[in-house]
Parts: C-alpha cells; structure tokens; sequence
C-alpha cells in the first residue's frame, strides 16, 4: 500500500496536559481515513500537527516520504498547496463575500484571469449544490449548511490531492448532514483524492471511510477497515459505536 | 512574605514573557515588511477604516479641546494680564500635544479596540489557521496592512486635528473673549515655528505604530472564547494608550528636553 501521509510518534502536550501521546497512524494514497474519538480525545490536535499549526513536542510527520518539519518556510507551503482542508467551524473569512472566500486560495497562488477564476467559483458551486444568486453575500447571511458547502467548495476549487474535513457534520440535521456527507463522496471520487475526515458522527464514518482509527486520550486504540468495525472486540470501539 | 514573593516573581515573569512576544512580533513585522506579496487592497481597505472613519472622533476631540484652552487659558492668564498670550499658548498646546496625544488616545479607543477584536474573532474561529492552510501569511495579510495604515493615517489625522484645534481656540478667542479676529491669527501664526508641527506629526507615526501593531498583537494572542476576545480587546487599548503617554514623555524630552 503506497503510504501518503505518516504520523510518527505525535506527542503533544499543553501545560504539562498530555494531548497526543505517540500516534502512529498512516493514511493510504487514494484512500479516505476517517479518524474517530469522543470529544477532547485529540483529534483536532492531531488534524493541526498535520497542518504545521502546532508543532508536536515530538514526533514527525512524513508527506511523501519526506518530514514536514524539517522542511523550510517557502517548501511547507508548497507542500500545504496541495491541500484542501474546511475547517471545524467553516473559518469563512466574514469580511469577504461568498466567491471572495472561494476563490482566496486561487487568487492568492495562482495567476489567473478573472474570468478563469469566476468560472472556476461557478464550477465548484456547481460540484456543492450552491445557487449562484448568493455569491455576492456575505457568510453571515447564510444558512449553517450553506455555509458549510461553501466551505467544501473553497477547500476543492484548486483540485487539491489531499483533502481534510474537521466535523463536517456538527451542528447539522440529520438531512443536511446525510448531503454533505454525499457531496465528500462525490468530491474526493471525482478528485481521485486522498482524504482524512475528523468525526464523532458513525453515519459519516459508515458513508464516507475505506478505512477508520480510533483516537482515546490521545492514543490510537484501534486502527483497521470499515468493514472490520462491526468485527472489532475493542473494547473502546464498541462502548462508542454504541452510545453514538 | 513568601506568597508576596511568589506572585512578585510570578509577575514578573508573566510580564518578560509578554514584553518577550510582542518584540519578537514586531521582529516578524520588520522581516516580512519588504518581503512579497503586498496585499494592496487591504492597505487601502484599512486607509479608509484608520484614517476615513476616525476623522470625525479626532475632529470633535480638537474641535472641544482647542475650546476648552482658549476658556481656560484666558482665565489664567488674566490674573496675570497676559491675555494675549492665549492664541499663542493654543496653538503650541494644541500642535505639539494635545493634537497628536488625543488623537493618539482616540485612535486607540476606536481602532486599536477593532483590530484587536477582529483578529482576535478571527483567531477563535480558524480564520487565521485558514489563512496559514491556504499559503497566506498572516502577518503579511493582516499586520502589515493596517500597521502601514496607521502609520500614514495618524500624522494626517493629527494635522487636521490640529487645524480644527485652533479653530475652535479662534472661535471662542473671537466670539466669545472678544479678540480681534486679525491679531488672534497674527499670534496664532507668530510664534508658530516649523519643529512644533513637526514634532507633533513624529509623535502621530510613532502613536500609529504603537496602536496598530499593539491592536494586532493583542489579537493574535487573545485566549478563547469572546471572554478571551474581551479581554485582549480592554488589554490592547490600555496598553497602547499608557504606551502613548510614556513614548510621549520620552519624544518630547528628545525634542525640547535642552
């Protein structure tokens, strides 16, 4: 299996708390991963290691083989193009319209024209299901879903190779939240991507994983297909599956 | 004693750390200020909030200030029989201190307390983790613009607070004290030399700086939750106003101090 992202023995710590301490965890080129764990379990953290937006107190994360630390300023943001992450909380920027925040990452690494770059917007709400009519309005006077299909549409606009989704069901019913869930599939399927989703949500975890890690107290206490989860006697596993 | 101590020393080091941070912040500001990109619409965006939307706070400062001067200093002056001293004491008080130190104190309150709660709430909701994840400096895209900003802003503010400032030292000298219109501008002018306007624009830079890079440390560092926005938002304002007074003193002793 051709490993595209490696975390090595994460530890993190804040104020003497331990947070991570030594994930190993691989993610497969191609494949979506889907990391599980109740709230507070690290998960985030973990997601933000990956980033560069905290650095670990040890450990190291491989992306092509090659260490994201060690690599220089100019060379991690190379690295980080190649990303598309939407955030927990959507992180839209509210100053900025809808297709300000959809095209930011292309205007901001691309040269391209403006008609280009409208086109693109226009394509990548297309992908998420957004009407064109709200794309001179500003993300506070849209719906939560909205918001968060924005959000989808920003994170894919540039083709990423890798695309990252933190909760991308919180706070939504169940309907909207069984769409969003659809339009990851779509999106990392047509995209030939790979993706790593952070949830507590199991419906999104049997809709969009290949494979699944499960994340408690800051460890990885099972690691392994979908498929499998139904199979596991973890212990762990199992008290989430059932209570969620 | 020992409990004193240890808050002392507590204290202390809690306050080496900050005064730690805020150098190396200003250090990052300095190292990506010549470096591309240069996001010029934000630049022009933060003219308009720093220096357009605070000319009427800084115009109705001056306009007051300039009054109450002329009120107070013609009664002191009085006593002494020394009227006429009172266009040439308002427009030195007014040029080489009240303009840029209220200016200064104004902008704090009004754009300090903006910046830092919009970088703060852009904090507490990944906007700026968004910004890092989509190749964007956040120091480059939020810093320098309105730093930049406030330092060409408040110089122009200043100066047109200063105008207004004697204006309304002139409208009640003449309205109201009863001063030849003529001979009030005659002293107004008279003694008015060059180094006062000028000391009173470095100042302006100088509050300009102190206010919009305190306004973005404050928000970079704010702790979570509106709580945390609150609290950095009240930190950043009080800070760069005791941070107006002492430079203050310090530009002023560098100016006149011989």
């Amino acid at each position: 299996m051709n490993c595209l992202i490696e975390f090595k023995n994460i530890n993190k710590s804040f104020d003497g708390k331990i947070v991570l301490n030594g994930i190993n965890l691989k993610v497969i080129k191609g494949k979506s991963l889907v990391l599980i764990g109740q709230s507070g379990s690290g998960k985030s953290v973990l997601l933000k290691c990956l980033l560069g937006i905290i650095q670990p107190n040890k450990g190291q994360v491989i992306i092509n083989d090659n260490s994201f630390f060690d690599q220089d300023l100019y060379l991690k943001e190379k690295i980080l193009k190649r990303f598309g992450v939407a955030f927990q909380g959507n992180a839209l920027f509210d100053s900025l319209k809808i297709w300000e925040n959809i095209s930011f990452k292309l205007i901001q690494t691309q040269r391209l024209s403006n008609k280009e770059i409208k086109d693109k917007v226009e394509h990548s709400m297309d992908l998420v299901g957004l009407s064109k009519s709200i794309m001179h309005q500003y993300p506070s006077q849209i719906s939560g879903g909205m918001q968060k299909r924005v959000a989808i549409a920003r994170a894919i606009i540039d083709e990423p190779e890798i695309l990252i989704f933190d909760e991308p069901t919180a706070g939504l019913d169940p309907v909207t939240g069984g769409k969003i869930n659809n339009l990851i599939i779509d999106n990392v399927k047509r995209l030939g991507c790979t993706s790593l989703t952070i949830t507590h949500d199991m419906d999104s975890v049997r809709k969009i994983a290949d494979n699944v890690a499960m994340i408690s107290r800051g460890k990885i206490t099972w690691n392994g297909k979908k498929s499998e989860i139904e199979k596991s006697s973890n212990k762990e596993l199992n008290e989430f599956i059932n209570i969620i | 004693m020992t409990i004193i101590l240890k808050n002392l020393g507590k204290f202390t080091i809690l306050s080496l750390k900050n005064i730690g941070r805020f150098v190396i912040f200003g250090a990052k500001f300095f190292f990506w200020l010549p470096r591309k990109p240069f996001f010029l619409k934000q630049f022009f965006k933060q003219i308009f909030e720093i220096g357009y939307l605070s000319l009427p706070v800084v115009g109705l400062t001056a306009f007051f200030s300039g009054m109450v001067l002329a009120i107070q200093s013609y009664t002191g002056f009085a006593r002494l029989g020394a009227e006429d001293a009172v266009a040439t004491v308002v427009v030195l008080s007014v040029t080489r201190e009240l303009g840029p130190v209220l200016a200064g104190l104004m902008v704090a309150g009004r754009v300090g307390a903006s910046i830092t709660a919009e970088i703060g709430t852009m904090k507490v909701s990944e906007q700026i983790d968004a910004l890092y994840v989509m190749s964007t400096r956040p120091i480059q895209y939020l810093v320098i613009p309105r730093v930049l900003a406030g330092l060409i802003c408040l110089p122009f503010l200043v100066l047109i607070g200063d105008i207004i400032g004697i204006m309304g030292g002139w409208i009640i000298g003449v309205y109201q004290l009863g001063f030849n219109s003529m001979v009030y501008m005659d002293r107004t002018i008279e003694y008015l030399e060059i180094i006062d306007i000028f000391q009173g624009l470095v100042k302006a830079t100088i509050f300009g700086f102190i206010i919009t890079l305190m306004g973005c440390y404050q928000g970079f560092h704010c702790g979570q939750g509106a709580k945390g926005v609150g609290r950095a938002t009240t930190n950043s304002v009080v800070t760069s106003s005791i941070l107006i007074l002492i430079s203050n003193y310090f530009i002023t002793t560098t100016f006149f101090g011989n």
